[in-house]
């Protein structure tokens, strides 16, 4: 079964973005719609297409962790788009602020702020 | 310094205030993202990964120190504080955001800063040599003809859409250090038999998927023939280059499947024709670019500077700082400094917008208001006295600018990798930061010597790691970051590239595979022979074993 959300960068400034349950888009991925069956996967994507403010959306492959616990937790499958949705790894300073404990930004490395910032 | 003329000038005010309506009309969107990203791309404006990326063009790698304060002025205004040097001697900005951008670049004219033909299928930013000028060695300054052929190449209406991208070098001295032969063009200042001054002109170098050393087109080409032949290449490129396959559509690979012999057959052609139609310039035109980069007043001194010998002794780091940094200058009492962008643990190549404060002002006291970008993410403080040296070092330290690391193994060039790139397979940056630590301790790394260690995140190669003496490709493995290693590039007048040995390593491998390769250099070399010395007299052979002899036992 894959699970997916749509993403894409805001128009204005470039940043990532996640189609929301309220059709707004998000700075956060554990705020997207997820997709399961084929027809919400089409409908997600040519919503998101058809949206004005943001450049370049797609879909991506998901998994939902803890669903039993208090929040949920949605994690992209590749570590490219994870990195795409809390990252940079190298500057903690400029990560997402809601950066889950899945994602490890360091098989890895203890991230550093660079030259002193 | 090349100073705008009101050509010059207009030219790229109205540019700006064009890209103005342009951004306007996307935001309200009257201008599809399909309509708006050619223009966006012709203004050095990029969609990465997390935001838009501004590239902005140092016209082969030159910077005024009012020009230094207006990028980090940019920096803490409209980004976050810092801006990263590329491996082009250009500067990126990591966070614009696209409604800002016309004001960007609105500040950036009023200091002669433009981004155009930092993006595209065009004639991009020339490269030359960052000692320029101040090098004993140089036949002539590369700086002169970088600066014609950015004048000829600026919105040239003919190569404006070629089949890809293509990149100039131009090298003054014997000691290549622009990389001339991975350029699509490279030149190479020469003299002829007679003592006349002009080119060896080599054709079709480059990195990326498909890593070429540059051929000979011409032995010699004599100066005042520069600009048609040029023109004559270009324009042999531009009508059999491949627009059918972007991965094959570089001079490099024209060249290939041509041969070189027919091609240089199509390019004196094409030049018999081109020279008549009036593209050289008259001397008087190259007398006044020249007069742009003439030499300073330097001070009449001495040789030697008893203060530059004694805190030598007196501070070990800036003894370091010396051996590794410092270069000589063609005037006695002066010396070349090279700023390393490489503190340990650092991103390769960033600066801090109150960084590139400090460098304009220690620019300003200390080195005649110049400060040069190397292609390797360093920045050179060309005409320093030997006895400021000291001081303007420990004023380097104390912004972390001071590291002694040029030419050695933490001196890393890295592309942003995938921290910040939507080309990228793997990052650069977190490897180039645990590479650093690793070898951390500066006695090791003068131990081991010159070396160039040299890092891409994907097979586009903006880290250069073909040319590096130890390269790293960061490849994606079925959902893995999984780094491959080269050994054996240089980016030289010696240049090779680096030959793939065996499968590529974990992330979590691939330090300790680069400790093992230099751990075998370490055990193998001759007395005082560099890594590149040594590997080309053993081969990969002694490399392989050790490495991939471990990997076995690890495995079994």
């Amino acid at each position: 079964m894959t699970l997916q959300v749509a993403t894409a960068n805001r128009l204005s400034d470039g940043i990532v973005v996640f189609l929301g349950y309220d059709g707004e888009w998000s700075r956060h991925v554990d705020d997207a719609r997820i997709a399961e069956r084929d027809d919400d996967i089409a409908e997600l994507l040519s919503e998101a297409e058809a949206a004005p403010l943001v450049v370049g959306p797609y879909l991506i492959k998901v998994e939902v962790c803890s669903p039993e616990g208090l929040g949920r937790s949605v994690r992209p499958e590749t570590y490219k788009e994870r990195i795409r949705a809390y990252g940079p790894s190298i500057h903690p300073a400029f990560a997402k602020k809601m950066v889950p404990e899945h994602f490890d930004p360091s098989t890895d490395v203890s991230a550093v702020f660079m030259n002193g910032i | 310094m090349y100073v705008y003329d009101k050509f010059d000038n207009s030219l790229v005010s109205d540019r700006v205030e064009q890209f103005r309506e342009q951004v306007g009309r996307r935001l309200s969107g009257e201008l599809t993202e399909d309509e708006f990203k050619p223009i966006r791309l012709m203004n050095g404006l990029y969609l990465q990964l997390h935001a838009y990326m501004l590239r902005v063009a140092i016209p082969y790698g030159l910077l005024s120190s009012p020009q230094m304060r207006k990028l980090a002025e940019v920096a803490r205004t409209y980004d976050r504080g810092y801006a990263h040097f590329t491996t082009r001697q250009n500067i990126q900005f990591n966070w614009p955001r696209l409604e800002d951008t016309p004001d960007i670049l609105e500040e950036l004219s009023s200091v002669e800063m433009h981004a155009i033909q930092t993006s595209g299928n065009c004639i991009r930013n020339i490269t030359a040599d960052q000692f320029a000028g101040v090098d004993a060695e140089e036949l002539d300054d590369s700086r002169v003809w970088a600066e014609l052929i950015r004048q000829w190449s600026s919105l040239h209406p003919e190569f404006t859409f070629l089949p890809r991208k293509f990149k100039i070098a131009v090298t003054g001295s014997p000691h290549d250090r622009t990389a001339v032969k991975f350029h699509d063009i490279g030149l190479i200042l020469k003299h002829d038999e007679d003592g006349n001054l002009g080119f060896e002109v080599l054709v079709g170098g480059g990195l990326g998927r498909t890593p070429m050393i540059g051929r000979t087109v011409r032995e010699f080409l004599p100066q005042q023939y520069l600009l048609s032949y040029l023109e004559a290449i270009l324009r042999v490129y531009n009508q059999l280059g491949r627009r059918d396959n972007k991965y094959k559509a570089r001079i490099k690979i024209l060249v290939h499947e041509t041969g070189i012999d027919a091609l240089r057959e199509m390019v004196e052609e094409e030049w018999s024709h081109v020279k008549e139609e009036g593209v050289d310039l008259p001397f008087a035109e190259v007398d006044r670019v020249r007069s742009h980069f003439t030499d300073p007043t330097y001070d009449v001194l001495p040789d030697h500077d008893h203060s530059f010998a004694v805190k030598q002794f007196e501070d070990p780091m800036f003894g370091r700082w010396v051996r590794a940094n410092l270069a000589p200058h063609k005037m006695p009492g002066y010396v070349i400094a090279n700023v390393s962008l490489k503190p340990i643990g650092g991103a390769p190549g960033d600066v801090t917008a109150a960084q590139m404060e400090a460098v304009a002002d220690l620019a300003d006291k200390y080195s005649l208001g110049e400060i040069r970008v190397a292609h390797e993410q360093n920045l050179v403080l060309a005409d320093v006295k030997m006895s400021d040296a000291y001081s303007l070092w420990k004023k380097l330290d104390e912004v972390q600018l001071g590291t002694p690391n040029l030419g050695l193994i933490s001196d890393i060039i890295a592309c942003p990798g995938l921290d910040y790139c939507a080309l990228a397979n793997a990052r650069s940056i977190p490897v180039a930061q645990r590479l650093q630590r690793r070898f951390a301790d500066f006695s090791r790394q003068f131990d081991i010597g010159e070396l160039t260690l040299n890092i891409s995140g994907c097979i586009n190669a903006c880290g250069h790691h073909h040319a590096g003496h130890i390269g790293i490709l960061g490849v994606d493995r079925r959902g893995e970051e999984y780094y491959q290693l080269t050994l054996g590039g240089s980016a030289d007048e010696n240049a090779s590239i680096g030959k793939i040995v065996g499968p590529a390593f974990s992330n979590a491998e691939i330090v300790d595979a680069v400790e093992t390769v230099i751990d075998t250099y370490l055990s193998i070399r001759a007395n005082g022979e560099a890594f590149i010395d040594t590997y080309r007299r053993t081969g990969e052979e002694p490399f392989k074993i050790a490495l991939f002899g471990e990997k076995q036992n690890v495995a079994a």
